[in-house]
């Protein structure tokens, strides 16, 4: 006899057959996608596929549909924070995407991590609250194997020497940033001694429920504060330069991942 | 300010627990859990010289077949041992433990004697909490991970890859002695974990605060949930009449030991690769 999963949730569908808050389905999702925060950087990523369309967009949910490095590839945003990137990670895999790469920014914590370096994650600090209503704190968020030796091999293939180290997710940007109110180097010590590379906002949880849901995930992270200087990039000289390296890095390992997984 | 412990010596200027004196242990570690399995791990040595036994360390140092530097030091059963082993290591230069093991597979299709190697620990210990708060992650060493992938493949084995359960008391989880032990392992088994041993997961928090590399691979004793409702897999006698062999156990362990001396071998030329990268 079989015994039900008690992490297998249930499938809500719109009236289309879509899924309920992502806004796509099989027809129009790949195995493989990228995920990003920020909506805007959908259609940034996008453009760099050898052919895209535009299959989603609802509520932060916005989805291209297409194909890069050979391999069929999809990029959506997920919006801010544990609980839109949870509800991704859910609907996704219904939908059979079960190959995912976060490309986003952070803040490095650590004083040799400069503004505009790259990080990889091995794993995060469960500093957010979604995945506390799967699973206790036992449970390690950590990145699947494959899709980090994938991503440290397609940084190092472009010359890159990237950051391999656990990342800080958290719930408030306000509590722990450059913008923060008051007390946050405080807040950041214990973690910057633990040897903690970064802080951002859905690495946990996206690595945490995709291990549970026995899918495939990583992170990528351009860093662009450092918390423990001050300092922050040239926004509007280098940015765009950076963030299209850590694209082109992660649609290079999602293609390979998804090749050995098909 | 680097995270070292104060170094704590005999009056032979032996470390404290261990017995393990400066210069004599290799910068790899292989770590069983059972003091016996020492010895079967330095035969698998190209050459090696036994160092001595204080309490639960029993130790040799030798070198691979390939002449990679390498050392053997048994833990004994828990956490606490190995958090003792690799703050005294630290003070004599060791930058890599693996812990070869053996525990009980949570799997749904159980195969006796699989070699199961760990990406994460469930931190279902104490020790570990002393080194790091709840919400941190206990996290294999991936280059640790992939030299002992690429080990097995060598010998021809497909091993088990992904997260471990480690816990404080074998009287609280094993199916034998412990009738609500399935009930208590659901949630893992439903998350895709792969194994319950014992000391893993405080290792890789241990080890990544120390700034050492660590990993661990297992051999499958048992299964956790078969014989349950919970187990789909076929009953392990008749799908694998070479369990009957009284030495099946004892030979997986030998594989076991061979495979992770290997990966000795091949992280040391991981790393020799990436140095001349530079």
């Amino acid at each position: 006899m079989a015994v039900k999963n008690g992490f297998k949730s249930g499938r809500l569908e719109n009236p289309d057959g879509t899924l309920h808050h992502i806004g796509v389905n099989e027809s129009t999702i790949t195995k493989s996608c990228i995920l990003t925060s920020n909506l805007e950087r959908t259609k940034v990523i996008a453009d760099t596929f050898d052919k895209a369309n535009k299959v989603g967009d609802h509520r932060e949910y916005i989805t291209y549909k297409g194909e890069k490095h050979g391999a069929p590839m999809s990029v959506m945003s997920v919006g801010m924070g544990c609980m839109p990137t949870a509800i991704a990670v859910e609907e996704l895999n219904h939908v059979g995407c079960t190959n995912l790469i976060k490309v986003g920014t952070c803040g490095a914590i650590q004083p040799d991590i400069k503004p505009g370096s790259i990080i990889i994650a091995t794993g995060a600090v469960r500093g957010e609250g979604a995945t506390i209503e799967y699973i206790n704190l036992q449970y390690p968020a950590v990145a699947d194997l494959d899709v980090l030796t994938a991503l440290i091999e397609s940084a190092q293939e472009r010359g890159e020497d990237p950051n391999v180290g656990i990342l800080r997710t958290h719930d408030a940007i306000f509590m722990e940033s450059l913008f923060a109110h008051g007390g946050m180097d405080e807040r950041i010590r214990p973690w910057r001694e633990l040897g903690v590379l970064g802080i951002e906002n859905e690495a946990a949880s996206l690595l945490t429920i995709s291990s549970i849901l026995q899918g495939k995930a990583g992170v990528i992270c351009l860093v662009v504060d450092n918390y423990a200087d001050g300092t922050s990039m040239d926004f509007d000289k280098e940015y765009d330069k950076r963030m299209a390296d850590v694209i082109e890095i992660a649609t290079r390992a999602l293609a390979k991942v998804d090749r050995a997984n098909r | 300010m680097e995270f070292k412990s104060k170094k704590f010596v005999d009056k032979e200027g032996k470390m404290f627990h261990t017995g393990l004196a400066e210069g004599t242990v290799a910068p790899t570690v292989l770590m069983p859990g059972d003091l016996g399995r020492s010895e079967v791990i330095a035969s698998c040595f190209k050459e090696s010289e036994y160092l001595g036994r204080r309490r639960t360390f029993v130790s040799y140092t030798g070198k691979t077949p390939h002449d990679v530097p390498v050392s053997v030091v048994s833990s004994g059963m828990g956490p606490m041992a190995v958090s003792v082993a690799l703050e005294e290591f630290k003070h004599l230069g060791v930058k890599n433990v693996i812990r070869v093991g053996t525990g009980a597979a949570l799997l749904k299709d159980y195969k006796p004697g699989s070699m199961i190697i760990a990406t994460g620990g469930v931190r279902g210990e104490g020790t570990s909490y002393e080194y790091a708060p709840p919400e941190f992650p206990s996290i294999a060493n991936y280059q640790v991970t992939n030299a002992l992938i690429q080990a097995c493949h060598e010998f021809g084995e497909e091993p088990i890859v992904g997260l471990y359960r480690s816990h404080d008391s074998f009287y609280r989880e094993t199916r034998v002695v412990m009738q609500e032990t399935a009930e208590r392992m659901k949630p893992w088994v439903d998350a895709g974990v792969k194994m319950v041993e014992n000391e893993s997961s405080a290792m890789f928090i241990i080890a990544h605060r120390l700034g050492m590399r660590a990993g661990s691979i297992c051999v499958s004793e048992m299964s956790m949930i078969e014989g349950t409702e919970y187990y789909e897999g076929p009953p392990t006698e008749e799908e694998y009449p070479e369990t009957k062999d009284p030495d099946f156990m004892k030979k997986r362990i030998k594989k076991c030991s061979e495979i992770a001396v290997r990966a000795v071998e091949i992280l040391d030329e991981m790393d020799k690769k990436a140095q001349s990268g530079r």
